[in-house]
């Protein structure tokens, strides 16, 4: 066997990865990032399947061979597949046309689980059946598209914690004989963010005195003296016994009282309490307690050193520590053991 | 990777319909391709058909890979071992065949499909190499329907067999415009380069004929050429002799050409006025002829060539046969006007004597010893001529188209053994014998008789090749003798099949015309010959010339500026078509048009005057009541008080919604006609 020296192979290798570059960066700059968009002529390419090119093959051999022999019924039959291609074209252009592609919020989750990217495409059912391939990454969905309506989910592959964003979908589809490729390439402009796991962890609260910061420790204890502590904004955990129907009623919206004897355990969630596990370790158990913290309705801050997070509860208090958490980054932490170059992979 | 797999099994299961589908098309596109295709790979195919329909049945698996691609390499051995002897179209077309047989054993992803596909359509094209009537060409693009809806069947997505088959048909039938329309137009270039012929037509008469040979051409139904005749004129059947290829070369078992090809193209122009002076009969006709891979064409004696009309230039030699200067490819069609009672004097008293009374030095020793014992030099023309007949006549000759094999000495085997034989042993041993007697003579291979079809159309078939014996006299010229009608006189009255015993007849592969005489067959037959005539003047004849001539039709004159205007215009028909299928006009016609209220609201925006999303019609006109025109509010007052009874009051009859609505059309065009100083009020 033939084999190439690795020199020529590598700069093979390079020369397809710097077309690949450009040509994405070009589609890139043709189709902006957007999260809903209709297919049309603006981002769409047509390009002939191999099974089109063969096709494109005989019409020229039959060509030749019926004007060699001036044979007319060749020539017939070669004008025949050159219609058949011709009409393919327009064909498969208006199939692809007529969906509208909306992706939807991606959920977060856990490292060790595997998020999925939402997908909603409208079809005006122009042309019935067809399929579309969209293509994430090596992830392939063949998607048959019969309703006006459908939702579909992409799984995305399986990513450290962090915040990304979302990569760019290939949407294809050779509607017809077979015989051309529509092809659209969508970014959507989308986050995908990936907590820590869960990992099991004993409870570990500081509580507020112990804090080393002295103005948070004021406003915790100001609290403590009346029994209707404050009003906040509802969340959905909140009982509908201790929303605020006076304020409600006047049309400020749902609040809800806050009471003392919820506040009753209060503290903070600290890094430096788990650090010595490692910080990937000590951001697993943190997302453990925040989970814990959280189902047992107890106020709770998080310090990660840099950055910290009031007492707060509530899904949009978890939402946001769980948030701080994959976006921790331990080259800034100053007892870093574990020198990872850089999680960040923002710009993918 | 996971898409895949899934694919596969989808395409497994759900696509049996659509193998089973590819399997019987390429069974319907080998059956018409049985004269290239070589004996094992028949078997081949028996075999790979078997395989597919197990497959089929039991849901086999597939197929060892080693296996198949080992056998298609022991294939390509074998093809190009046997390629000299069957030629390169016949090894090509077989390879596709063989091909074709080993991707449809193991047939799995989508792109195994469109392989088989496009060897398939290439088949196809092959195809046409070998047939061009109407019906086989109709047959082919059946099958090639049917294999573009297998094409959409593989990405039909979520749509049921049924659907697809719909769908899909109506895709393929608007290309039919198209491809008719690029038929036209498309320009006709001359052949690229010169191509082997021998895929187009095999049958027909060669320049080289052993007796018996002939007999094989009895077989065949295909068509030579068309003869139409002027005002229904038509010669009688004794009459219709066809010249094709006149024979001069004897070795002693085949008659060919003597010379180099050369000499027999050397235009020979007899004198039109000596032979209308000499002639009472002549028949004006024009004749379609089929492509014969020779380039020798037809005729009645004496032809004289209409120049004027025709697709080649055809010319007669000096054995008064007709050739084209290229071997014919394609059908010709020439006008001849034939005065068939005048004399063919044509002879060269020095050279021709030698070469028409060249006889191979040895063998047939038993005719030259009849011929030493019954003819003496002393003896006139005539009298040589009757003896000769004489022979004919008194012994026990038979006419069949199964003569025995005669190897050696076959005049001698013919004329005293076996006396069997088909009319090219006759026409070879005559002209044998007139040779020994010292008479110059030829042999004659043509055609004789043809099927009347309407008034004035004669089809001639292969069936009808004949050969006889032409003899000249000094007095009379060149004088036919065709020996078989002495032996079979039905032969050249009313045809092959009537001089033959009836269990040779069922040998013949045409059916027997007609055997009830109903006239419904008869009708039916012409009505086919007609439909057949036309296809091959307007679709098998169509070439560059038929295209000026049409667009000279069109534009009056062939220029530049009507050549280009011919072009855009075609472009721009095919372009209108393709809009017209495309437009989305369904949507434009099933939309609601815009209703009246939107139109005003639409006009008011164009005016300042915004109505925002949560206000009614009824707040909305209020609000801008101090800034409009007390005329104009009144009017678009009047306007909201419609729209309002329309949509919302409950017991309407039809005729009062009727009503309503060309008041709210009326009253909605009295408002936006008004001007900009009409509509809005200027405070000071």
């Amino acid at each position: 066997m033939l084999t190439l020296p690795k020199s020529i192979v590598q700069l093979l290798n390079k020369l397809a990865h710097w077309f690949k570059h450009k040509r994405d960066t070009w589609i890139k700059k043709r189709i902006p990032s957007k999260n809903s968009i209709q297919l049309n002529i603006n981002n769409t390419f047509i390009l002939p399947t191999r099974f089109g090119l063969s096709c494109m093959g005989i019409a020229i051999c039959l060509f030749v061979l019926g004007t060699n022999f001036q044979n007319n019924i060749i020539l017939l039959l070669c004008y025949f597949i050159l219609a058949m291609l011709l009409l393919s074209i327009f064909h498969s252009y208006f199939f692809f046309i007529q969906h509208k592609i909306t992706f939807l919020d991606i959920q977060p989750d856990y490292d060790n689980r595997r998020l999925s990217l939402p997908i909603n495409i409208e079809s005006t059912v122009r042309y019935k059946g067809g399929n579309l391939f969209l293509k994430l990454g090596k992830e392939e969905i063949l998607q048959a598209v019969g309703a006006s309506s459908t939702n579909i989910k992409i799984p995305l592959k399986q990513l450290k914690r962090g915040r990304y964003r979302c990569p760019s979908i290939s949407l294809s589809a050779t509607y017809g004989f077979g015989l051309f490729k529509c092809y659209s390439q969508l970014t959507p402009k989308l986050w995908v963010i990936v907590y820590p796991r869960v990992q099991k962890s004993a409870l570990t609260l500081a509580s507020a005195k112990d804090a080393s910061f002295v103005a948070q420790g004021n406003h915790a204890e100001s609290l403590r003296t009346d029994d209707l502590q404050g009003i906040r904004e509802y969340v959905s955990t909140d009982s509908l016994k201790h929303v605020s129907w006076k304020h409600a009623a006047k049309g400020m919206g749902m609040l809800t009282k806050d009471f003392n004897d919820n506040k009753g355990v209060t503290g903070w969630l600290r890094i430096d309490d788990f650090v010595h596990l490692g910080v990937e370790q000590a951001l697993r158990c943190l997302c453990f307690q925040i989970q814990q913290l959280n189902k047992e309705q107890v106020q709770f801050g998080l310090n990660l050193g840099t950055t910290k997070i009031l007492p707060q509860k509530g899904d949009e208090h978890v939402k946001n520590c769980l948030l701080q958490l994959s976006l921790f980054e331990s080259s800034k932490y100053n007892n870093n053991t574990y020198s990872q170059s850089s999680f960040k992979e923002d710009d993918r | 990777m996971r898409f895949i797999v899934n694919q596969q099994k989808n395409l497994l299961i759900s696509s049996m319909p659509i193998y089973g589908t590819l399997v019987v098309v390429f069974c319907m596109v080998l059956i018409t391709l049985s004269e290239p295709l070589m004996g094992w790979v028949w078997v081949l195919c028996g075999c790979a058909i078997t395989i597919a329909y197990l497959r089929l049945k039991h849901r086999l698996p597939c197929v060892k890979n080693l296996t198949l691609n080992l056998l298609a390499i022991f294939c390509m051995c074998l093809l190009i071992y046997l390629s000299d002897t069957f030629g390169l179209m016949a090894t090509m077309i077989n390879l596709l065949v063989v091909a074709a047989c080993l991707k449809l054993i193991n047939l799995q992803t989508p792109s195994d499909y469109h392989l088989v596909l496009v060897i398939l359509f290439f088949l196809i094209a092959c195809g046409f190499l070998y047939h061009q009537s109407i019906y086989i060409v109709a047959y082919y693009f059946a099958c090639l329907v049917v294999l573009f809806v297998t094409a959409f069947l593989l990405n039909r997505g979520s749509l049921d067999i049924q659907q697809s088959v719909q769908q899909s048909i109506k895709m393929i039938l608007q290309a039919f415009p198209i491809m008719l329309l690029l038929f036209i137009v498309a320009p006709r270039l001359p052949p690229f380069w010169q191509t082997p012929a021998d895929a187009s037509t095999q049958t027909g008469l060669s320049e080289q004929i052993t007796p018996g040979d002939i007999a094989n051409l009895a077989q065949s139904d295909e068509l030579v050429f068309r003869a139409e005749f002027e005002d229904g004129k038509l010669p009688t059947p004794e009459q219709r002799y066809w010249r094709s290829i006149v024979l001069d070369y004897f070795d002693g078992k085949s008659w060919m050409l003597a010379r180099d090809r050369y000499e027999y193209t050397q235009v020979y122009k007899p004198n039109t006025l000596t032979m209308q002076q000499t002639s009472n009969l002549n028949y004006k006709y024009l004749i379609i002829a089929q492509p014969n891979n020779t380039r020798w064409l037809y005729s009645l004696d004496i032809p004289v060539i209409d120049t004027s009309v025709g697709n080649v230039d055809v010319a007669m030699n000096y054995q008064y046969q007709l050739f084209q200067p290229q071997v014919g490819l394609k059908p010709s069609f020439y006008v001849l006007n034939s005065y068939t009672q005048a004399p063919k004097k044509q002879f060269d008293t020095i050279q021709d004597s030698r070469r028409y009374l060249q006889v191979p030095e040895n063998g047939n020793p038993k005719t030259v010893k009849w011929i030493a014992a019954n003819i003496n030099s002393k003896m006139s023309f005539t009298e040589k001529i009757n003896t000769i007949n004489t022979f004919f006549l008194s012994q026990n000759f038979m006419y069949t188209l199964q003569p025995p094999l005669m190897q050696r000495d076959p005049v001698d085997t013919f004329l005293f053994d076996n006396q069997r034989g088909f009319c090219s042993h006759y026409a070879s041993a005559m002209t044998y014998m007139l040779r020994l007697a010292n008479i110059p003579a030829r042999m004659v291979a043509g055609y004789q008789g043809g099927q009347e079809q309407g008034q004035n159309v004669i089809s001639v078939h292969q069936f009808d090749a004949h050969a006889w014996v032409e003899a000249y006299d000094d007095n009379y010229g060149w004088i036919k003798y065709d020996p078989t009608a002495l032996i079979a006189p039905e032969r050249a009255l009313t045809g092959l099949i009537s001089a033959l015993s009836a269990t040779e007849t069922s040998l013949l592969s045409r059916d027997t015309s007609n055997l009830f005489n109903l006239p419904i067959i008869d009708y039916m037959s012409d009505l086919i010959a007609i439909v057949d005539h036309n296809w091959s003047q307007l679709v098998i004849n169509f070439d560059q010339k038929t295209q000026v001539g049409l667009i000279e039709k069109l534009f009056g004159e062939l220029t530049y500026k009507s050549l280009f205007t011919f072009l855009i215009l075609s472009i721009v028909i095919i372009v209108l078509f393709v809009t017209v299928l495309f437009l989305p006009y369904k949507t434009w016609l099933s939309k609601d048009r815009k209703t009246s209220l939107q139109i005003v609201l639409t006009f008011l925006e164009k005016h300042g005057f915004k109505k925002c999303k949560n206000e009614s019609l009824n707040t909305f006109i209020t609000r801008i009541k101090r800034d409009v025109h007390p005329n104009f509010f009144n009017k678009l007052d009047e306007f909201s008080q419609i729209f309002y009874t329309l949509e919302y009051k409950v017991d309407l009859s039809d005729e009062q919604k009727e009503n309503l609505k060309t008041d709210m059309i009326k009253s909605r065009n009295i408002l936006i006609k008004q001007t900009s100083k009409q509509i809005k009020l200027t405070h000071r």
